[in-house]
């Protein structure tokens, strides 16, 4: 059985990295914590910016009609229900996120083949690099554009709002 | 910065047309400067090059081995257009790497003309009058054959009995050309203003992630200040590689327009 003294083990440059690593990794968590607790609190107001209108405001043309509702009802925190246009705001929010989402699949296979194809001649014919990466990129901006297609129509449906006009 | 900033515009109407402002104002301020830029560059030039000037150098004898193997001898005329339209696209596109100055009222404008659909469909027309008015200057009226491409080709080769299918397959195929010529503005326009405007969007949400972290005062943690550095980086590889594949499309649409050879 061997005698192990820890004493007077050299410790290596690459266990001080790490010791170095996890001594500032738990600084920043101590900072991270208390921080937080401090934001907790002190300021808990600024925790509200997670939060959103959902129903937009009505045009200034019509009758304020909700506000009057909850005038009346005398209470302040009630929500107003969800009317149709919130609905449309969610469903067109879902479409676009899960539109690019599902046009990228496609695409980014695509891409991947075809740099892959081109790597294989690299590796086959040195010389022609040069022609290779020209090809390589003219084709992976037009493969490229078919997702664009796709972030253009979502960014429609998530700023332009083309269907607003078809509810009040 | 919020993630809708980056496709808010100044607007201002102009005999009931609606003018992107900051879009127009940082075009004008991106010709001045380059027209600064190549003047004192073009009077400077000595023969034996310094460095900025072998810089440039190596850049147009690049564009001058492209053209020459896509259009053969005559490619080096269309190099200047094509050198012109690829720096003004790449300085349009690294102008978004910088925080916006431009501002009106509470609302400040981000940078980069090509986020822009309007400047960057001006630019694929352009390109689209380009090419014709090279294919014109080169093939005379016979740039016009270049429209009802196969016909002629199935005119000599179809057997006698089915010559009837020539006139709707001529529509057919005229029709076809026609909408080849328009997808070729589109894609080129929105390819440029997608990436570039995905790109800002992505790069502005991050933006807002840090000042949320900040607002929320979790001190000293440098991890969301250096997330948007790698997002710029990729800007600038982006804005790059879309200024050359504008250029590159651009200068290959006229070598297909200019070919004299009838068999494509």
């Amino acid at each position: 059985m061997r005698n192990i003294d820890f004493r007077y083990k050299e410790v290596t440059m690459r266990e001080k990295y790490w010791i170095v690593g996890i001594l500032v990794f738990l600084a920043f968590m101590l900072m991270w914590c208390a921080g937080a607790a401090q934001a907790k609190n002190e300021n808990p107001p600024s925790l509200q910016i997670a939060q959103h209108e959902v129903t937009p405001t009505p045009p200034e043309g019509a009758p304020p009609a909700a506000v009057t509702e909850a005038q009346t009802s005398g209470s302040v925190n009630e929500k107003k229900p969800f009317d149709g246009k919130a609905w449309l705001y969610i469903i067109s929010a879902l479409a676009s996120a899960l539109g690019i989402g599902i046009a990228t699949i496609g695409p980014g296979i695509g891409q991947g083949s075809a740099v892959a194809r081109a790597m294989e001649a690299i590796g086959r014919n040195p010389e022609s690099q040069g022609k290779v990466m020209l090809t390589l990129l003219i084709g992976l901006a037009f493969i490229e554009s078919l997702v664009l297609y796709a972030l253009i129509v979502s960014l429609v449906l998530l700023f332009g709002d083309p269907f607003g006009k078809f509810f009040h | 910065m919020h993630t809708s900033e980056a496709i808010e515009y100044y607007i201002l109407p102009y005999f009931g047309y609606r003018i992107h402002a900051d879009t127009v104002i940082v075009t004008w301020m991106i010709i001045a400067a380059a027209l600064c830029v190549g003047y004192l560059f073009s009077k400077k030039l000595s023969p034996v090059p310094g460095r900025l000037q072998c810089v440039v150098e190596m850049l147009v004898e690049y564009y001058h081995d492209l053209a020459f193997m896509m259009a053969g001898k005559k490619g080096k005329h269309y190099v200047p257009y094509v050198m012109s339209i690829f720096l003004f696209v790449l300085s349009c596109n690294w102008l978004g790497l910088f925080p916006s100055f431009l501002k009106y009222g509470q609302v400040q404008f981000s940078m980069p003309p090509t986020r822009d659909l309007s400047t960057t469909v001006a630019l694929a027309l352009i390109s689209f009058a380009a090419f014709q008015y090279f294919g014109f200057r080169e093939r005379g009226w016979r740039y016009i054959l270049h429209y009802f491409y196969p016909i002629p080709l199935l005119v000599k080769s179809l057997p006698r009995f089915l010559l009837f299918l020539i006139p709707p397959l001529f529509v057919l195929f005229v029709f076809l050309n026609i909408v080849e010529e328009i997808a070729r503005i589109l894609s080129l326009s929105v390819r440029l203003m997608g990436n570039i405007l995905g790109e800002h969007i992505v790069a502005s949400s991050l933006l807002g992630f840090v000042i949320i972290v900040m607002e929320l005062s979790i001190v000293f943690t440098p991890i969301p200040d250096i997330l948007p550095i790698f997002i710029l980086f990729l800007g600038m590889l982006t804005g790059a590689i879309q200024a050359f594949i504008f250029s590159v499309l651009t200068l290959s649409y006229i070598a297909h327009a200019v070919e004299t050879d009838e068999e494509h």
